[in-house]
């Protein structure tokens, strides 16, 4: 296990308490690391009913067994914990350097319990931790935040996973930032906030060394050769993640809160726009991809506005909900959020609900201080943010996410809430690709496009087999191979890209995780397959502990009742009985409840979890 | 029959435009269209635009893979959309 630190931190925020743990040779061998040890500490940590805000909540952050070496694209860091916006399990990542960091540091993860009295942030350095004051860095944006603590610790080279005033005030959808990357989803940075930790600061200089140096440079050497020859990767490379002029085409970038798959004037908001304001590249820790860019707006509203990207979904966000195609809007939104510290997925989808509820007058003036929602006028977005992150005014109904809104505001409301277990969706059409819906639909952290994107549908890749988007057929098959392929690497944390160019399989995987961690079973591709199930079932149990079952398997009525009205998807609808009957049936569920069976929890080595 | 073609990167590099309306005899197929854009656009860049592994294309918003490949056939007023092999999300 040399890439490992065999260390994990627990912090007990309320008594300042610190105690290190190693790893349980078991759960090393049975979830191999990352999104399996998240999974397992959390399934056996967090009690069911526990409250995500209170004291004995745990927020788990973890690198993986190839964060630090030399392998490309495992720089991320995930972060787990009990959503505060679903109520249920949830995994966010961030890639860029503070994964690697906390490796350099000594450290696999940290485990945050308790509640401190006073904000604090954790100072990790070369092996050695303590909390430090942060009551003069509560209430500043993360740049800001980033900027002080280097100062304060007299070294810019420090990395920091942070909050914004969103986590402060308690926004259920406040992400944790880390530089201007975003582990956006699901509300880590609330219940950070809850926490009254400010930030995790690291540095560390001890280099991870792979068990097995030669067989690891091999692999690495595979991988590189890979990224060179994959024209995927090297046009992924230029453009980044924008891709609204494709799914423009394929008639599903959801448009007026979903009713619209294909946006007036998508053109001015397609990649070539995009790559006309940048001003330089930007890339994560060993990584020869650098997709990251760094854009400014030049002229009209916005002009002087910068953000790190806007990314394909923040470009959605702040377009399709307004139906406004404004490229200055997007990148200016995306600046403000990141320091304000919210995911831009469901701030973007929260004010497209009250858009909605505007237009049919479940919601007036009234409610929103004066502001007038109207489809085509996006000159309210950037008032709203601001408003949601300090929940203020309007912005503090919105703040909760569009379920609990809706909740509020009643009258119907919920009808438009476009979520699913609490979260809000990404920008793709489940009518348009159904494959793409169903892991929307079953993902066990409510509607998240990355725990098995249907690169099938999307983007036509024949891998491991060809559909057409709109059928229906083998869907369910399809669903799990993409949701275990993806909890399969992401053991390693790999960035959710490099599968989708076909660039890592697992028998490539196998090796660098092999190579570097010198357990040889690791290169058993067989193996490394059940453990992608087992995670993904394991994730399952907590929701089912939690009281989550076939109901939350489920869609806004709108997918299955209103026909996409136009568009290349025009009369789709998303045929969620089947899909999802298709599915348990894949996963060896029941088909009525939607809960792993006995059989299969035992096949996967999980009897510890039957009847709980 | 006229065939609306929209060019994303580089085949709007190649072609110099974002959008072209192409004249195809009735009956053409996919390849057929590809054959007359590389023959009017391609030479001198090893004919690109016919080399579809590094592309995708999607006619009406369906991958051609998906519905016969080059061999897919077209028809009056079809929309080919033509762009790099690409990720994101």
């Amino acid at each position: 296990m040399a890439s490992f630190r065999d260390r994990i931190l627990r912090v007990n925020l309320s008594d300042s308490t610190f105690s290190e743990d190693s790893f349980d040779d078991k759960m090393l061998h049975d979830f191999i690391g990352g999104r399996g040890f998240g999974a397992k500490l959390l399934y056996d940590d967090m009690k069911p009913g526990t409250d995500p805000l209170g004291e004995n909540s745990e927020l788990v952050f973890l690198t993986g067994p190839l964060s630090g070496t030399r392998a490309q694209s495992f720089s991320r860091m995930k972060i787990f914990f009990k959503s505060p916006l679903t109520g249920g399990y949830f995994k966010t990542a961030a890639g860029g350097f503070w994964g690697p960091e906390l490796k350099f540091a000594g450290l696999d993860g940290v485990i945050v319990t308790g509640m401190a009295e006073k904000p604090v942030y954790l100072w990790i350095h070369d092996g050695k931790y303590e909390l430090r004051d942060a009551g003069y860095l509560w209430g500043l944006d993360c740049d800001d935040t980033h900027a002080l603590v280097r100062d304060e610790l007299h070294d810019p080279l420090v990395r920091l996973a942070c909050i914004g005033p969103a986590g402060e005030h308690g926004v259920r959808y406040a992400g944790v930032f880390t530089d201007r990357r975003a582990a956006g989803r699901g509300g880590a940075g609330m219940v950070m906030g809850a926490k009254k930790l400010k930030a995790i600061a690291c540095r560390g200089k001890e280099p991870v060394e792979p068990a097995n140096k030669e067989a690891f440079a091999a692999a690495v050497k595979e991988q590189l050769a890979g990224y060179r020859a994959n024209p995927t990767c090297v046009n992924f490379s230029k453009t980044g993640t924008q891709i609204a002029e494709f799914t423009n085409i394929l008639g599903m970038y959801p448009t007026r809160n979903f009713r619209q798959g294909v946006l007036p004037k998508w053109q001015e908001i397609e990649g070539d726009a995009y790559t006309k304001l940048r001003v330089r590249k930007e890339g994560c820790h060993v990584c020869s991809v650098h997709c990251g860019n760094l854009t400014r707006v030049y002229t009209g509203t916005y002009a002087g506005a910068w953000s790190e990207g806007p990314e394909y979904e923040t470009t959605w966000a702040f377009t399709g909900p307004m139906s406004k195609a404004d490229i200055g809007l997007t990148i200016a939104a995306d600046k403000l959020c990141d320091d304000l510290g919210m995911d831009t997925i469901s701030t973007g989808s929260s004010i497209g609900f009250a858009y909605e509820l505007f237009e049919k007058g479940i919601i007036t003036r009234e409610d929103t201080g004066g502001m007038a929602l109207r489809y085509g006028d996006n000159r309210h977005v950037m008032e709203l943010i601001r408003q949601i992150a300090y929940r203020q005014g309007f912005g503090d109904v919105l703040a909760d996410g569009t379920k609990e809104a809706a909740r509020r505001i009643g009258k119907g409301a919920i009808e438009y809430a476009i979520q699913v277990k609490g979260l809000e969706l990404p920008a793709y059409d489940p009518r348009g690709a159904k494959a793409h819906g169903l892991n929307f639909v079953t993902s066990n952290i409510g509607d998240d496009h990355n725990s098995g994107y249907a690169t099938q549908e999307v983007f036509g890749a024949p891998v491991p087999f060809a559909v057409d988007r709109f059928d229906i057929a083998r869907k369910g098959e399809l669903t799990k191979w993409n949701q275990d392929l993806t909890a399969m690497l992401e053991t390693g944390i790999v960035c959710s890209f490099v599968p989708s160019w076909g660039a890592l399989a697992d028998d490539l995987y196998g090796k660098l995780v092999s190579s570097a961690t010198g357990i040889s079973e690791f290169a058993d591709t067989a193996y490394l397959w059940k453990v992608g199930e087992r995670i993904f079932n394991l994730e399952r149990m907590f929701n089912v502990r939690e009281g989550f079952g076939r109901k939350d398997d489920a869609l806004p009525r709108r997918f299955s009742t209103e026909p996409l009205p136009d568009g290349p998807a025009k009369g789709q609808v998303f045929e969620e009985d089947a899909l999802v009957k298709d599915y348990y049936q894949a996963r060896g569920w029941n088909a009525r409840t939607g809960v792993p069976t006995e059989a299969k929890l035992k096949e996967l080595g999980l009897s510890f979890a039957i009847g709980k | 029959m006229k065939i609306e073609v929209l060019l994303f990167g580089r085949p709007r590099e190649i072609v110099g435009a974002s959008r072209k309306i192409v004249s195809l005899e009735k009956g053409s197929k996919l390849d057929d269209l590809l054959d007359l854009l590389a023959r009017k656009y391609g030479a001198g860049v090893s004919n690109e635009l016919k080399r579809t592994d590094t592309l995708i294309v999607m006619i009406n918003g369906r991958h051609f893979g998906t519905i016969g490949g080059v061999e897919a056939p077209l028809n009056d007023k079809d929309t080919v959309a033509i762009m790099p092999a690409v990720v994101g999300g």
